[in-house]
């Protein structure tokens, strides 16, 4: 409970993955694990802080603060295995830049925002020096399925969580392309994981129908590379259709360790291998050329 | 060419609130155990912490 507020631990929990290592108790356990699936490195994101836990800005600080510092001793074990993105303390943006240098001297490889940031779309000029920071450290921002407005996660909790965790995101995604502002920060890579990939056609279409009707020239191959936008895919995407779309530059795919829900599967960077459903070069891409790209490994 | 898990989870425990500081040590979460499934919701009633 925080805040007066319970947060149900065990929603999305993979209880197929052992305790202490979904948990990073046990962290030669969990680099084990690695060797098992074949993965080489992993980027660590958050559980409880894909929603918003609090509007107080004091608790929050204190509640990211104390998250960085425990991800960096897991890095620090993790051998160059384990590494991950910094939960910046919004409300304050100066101490959001300090965690931002903390986290990069500390093995974190990007900068964790949620769809909305309280009563704010990460659009707004109020993040820009987050953002400045986050570029001249190299760190991408990644947008993770989540939820940073309170009554919006109440809202939407009712019903799918569709709204809940992943609209947010993606209305981000298509708010980046329509406000420029990768533009404004042209060095500074985008991240848009655990929302699938299928979502990118129709969103593209929305805009690109908004950006003929104004004269704007358009081009769905080269959207997110002139962008510098990756998007997290799932074996289960009609990846051949994706690829169409937006070409296999810039997609990269997760495992979604530790959790069990529409985007878990502890085996998808093999299955994606033996699908064969798509080329082996651009297999080759998505499993590891273009999260080094992204995260800067 | 290194395979790399683009997404994957760290699931918060009573560990990751051991680095506040003592000043802060009221704000980390209360772990509350329910004899059923347990559901996001607001408790009624002043904010525990803040």
């Amino acid at each position: 409970m925080i805040g007066g507020r319970v947060f149900a631990k065990d929603g999305n929990i993979g209880f197929d993955i052992a305790r202490e290592r979904r948990e990073a108790a046990d962290i030669e356990a969990r680099i084990a694990h690695l060797d098992e699936l074949g993965i080489d490195v992993q980027v660590l994101y958050p559980s409880l802080f894909l929603r918003t836990l609090t509007s107080l800005p004091h608790v929050d600080a204190a509640l990211c603060r104390s998250y960085n510092r425990w991800l960096a001793d897991i890095w620090k074990v993790g051998k160059g295995r384990l590494r991950w993105v910094v939960i910046p303390p919004l409300h304050y943006i100066d101490k959001a830049v300090e965690e931002l240098n903390f986290g990069k001297t500390n093995g974190a490889c990007g900068v964790f925002i949620r769809g909305v940031e309280g009563d704010k779309l990460p659009t707004d000029p109020y993040f820009f020096p987050v953002y400045e920071e986050a570029n001249r450290l190299r760190m991408p921002i990644c947008v993770h399925a989540s939820q940073g407005n309170l009554e919006m996660f109440d809202i939407f909790g009712r019903g799918a969580s569709l709204a809940q965790f992943k609209f947010g995101p993606i209305n981000l995604f298509g708010s980046l392309i329509t406000t420029r502002l990768p533009q404004k920060f042209p060095d500074l890579r985008w991240a848009f994981v655990e929302l699938s990939a299928e979502w990118l056609p129709y969103v593209m279409n929305h805009t690109e129908i908004g950006y003929r009707r104004r004269g704007k020239a358009w081009s769905d191959r080269d959207l997110l590379k002139d962008n510098h936008i990756y998007v997290a895919c799932q074996t289960s995407d009609d990846l051949p259709y994706i690829l169409e779309h937006v070409g296999d530059g810039n997609l990269v795919i997760g495992t979604d360790y530790g959790h069990n829900d529409t985007a878990s599967e502890i085996n998808a960077l093999r299955k994606l291998k033996a699908d064969g459903k798509i080329p082996p070069a651009s297999i080759d891409k998505i499993l590891g050329d273009n999260s080094e790209a992204l995260y800067g490994l | 060419m290194a395979v790399i898990d683009a997404d994957a989870h760290v699931v918060e425990w009573e560990r990751t609130w051991e680095y506040m500081d003592e000043g802060e040590r009221a704000f980390a979460p209360h772990v509350m155990v329910f004899k059923t499934r347990c559901r996001n919701r607001r408790v009624k009633g002043p904010a525990n912490i803040g």
